[in-house]
C-alpha cells in the first residue's frame, strides 16, 4: 500500500516537473511520437473506495455475522471472543475485532476463509450427535 | 522638489512626481529576451521528446481523457531530467468501514 503511493507521488512528481501533465493522448501522439498502452479505472478518493469495498464486502460481512451467531448458538459474547480471538495478533500489537463492521477487506476474507472451517466441523459434530 | 531625511539625518531633495523608480526595457532588451525565451522553449521541447522518447507506451495509461505516467516510466526519465525529491511525508488515515487511505506529499524538482 505505502509502496504503491510512493510510487504514485514520484509518478506525478515527475510528470509535473517535466511539463507532460494534463496531456491527451492525442498531443502525446503528435508531438511526442509516444502512444498510450492503455487505460485503467481507478478508484478514485476514500468515498468511491469504500462503496466498491463495501459492495464486495457487504455479503461476505453478512455471512461473517451468520456464522458467529451459529457457531455461538446466539451467545452474543462468545460471538464476539470468537471474532477477538481469530483477528487479535498479541505480537504485533493488534486488538481484536469485536464486530464483522469493522474488519478490513482482507480481514474479512481471511475471518471468512476460518469461520467456514469451523462450520464445518461444528456440522460434522452436529451430525454425529443426531 | 521636497525634502526627506535619510538614515543618516541627512536631508536630499526629491522630485515631486515620483512613480516609479524602475526603467523601461529598451527595444534591444526585448528582443534579447525574446530570443532567449524561444531558444529555452525550443531546448526544453527537445528535452521532453528525449525524456518521453525513453518511455514504453505500456508506462502511459488513460484516466480520464487526459494521460498519465506510471512509476517506472517516471524512473526512466530521471537520468534525463535530473528529478530530485525532497521532504517526503506520509500521512495514513483509515476509516470506519476500514478502507486504508495513503496520502504522501513531498517537494519534487527538476
Amino acid at each position: 500500500m505505502e509502496s504503491a503511493a510512493y510510487k504514485g507521488l514520484v509518478a506525478r512528481a515527475t510528470q509535473l516537473v517535466a511539463g507532460l501533465s494534463g496531456i491527451t493522448p492525442e498531443e502525446l501522439r503528435d508531438r511526442y511520437g509516444m502512444t498510450v498502452g492503455g487505460s485503467v479505472q481507478f478508484k478514485t478518493g476514500a468515498a468511491d473506495a469504500r462503496k466498491a469495498d463495501q459492495a464486495t464486502a457487504g455479503n461476505e460481512r453478512a455471512d461473517i455475522e451468520r456464522l458467529l451467531v451459529k457457531l455461538s448458538d446466539g451467545d452474543a459474547k462468545f460471538a464476539e471472543e470468537i471474532l477477538v480471538k481469530l483477528t487479535e495478533n498479541p505480537s504485533k500489537g493488534w486488538a481484536g475485532k469485536k464486530r464483522a463492521s469493522e474488519l478490513t477487506e482482507n480481514g474479512v476474507k481471511f475471518v471468512l476463509r476460518e469461520l467456514l472451517k469451523r462450520e464445518a466441523e461444528f456440522d460434522s459434530v452436529e451430525s454425529t450427535k443426531n | 522638489m521636497t525634502e526627506t531625511d535619510t538614515h543618516d539625518g541627512a536631508i536630499v531633495k526629491l522630485p515631486e512626481s515620483v512613480t516609479s523608480l524602475a526603467q523601461p526595457a529598451s527595444i534591444a532588451e526585448i528582443e534579447l529576451m525574446v530570443r532567449r525565451a524561444e531558444f529555452m522553449g525550443e531546448k526544453l521541447d527537445q528535452l521532453r521528446k528525449i525524456a518521453v522518447a525513453r518511455t514504453f507506451p505500456s508506462d502511459w495509461i488513460l484516466f480520464g481523457k487526459e494521460v498519465y505516467l506510471e512509476a517506472n516510466g517516471a524512473f526512466r526519465l530521471h537520468p534525463i531530467i535530473g528529478f530530485s525529491l525532497t521532504n517526503v511525508q506520509k500521512q495514513v488515515e483509515v476509516d470506519d468501514g476500514g478502507v486504508v487511505m495513503v496520502t504522501m506529499t513531498g517537494d519534487a524538482s527538476s
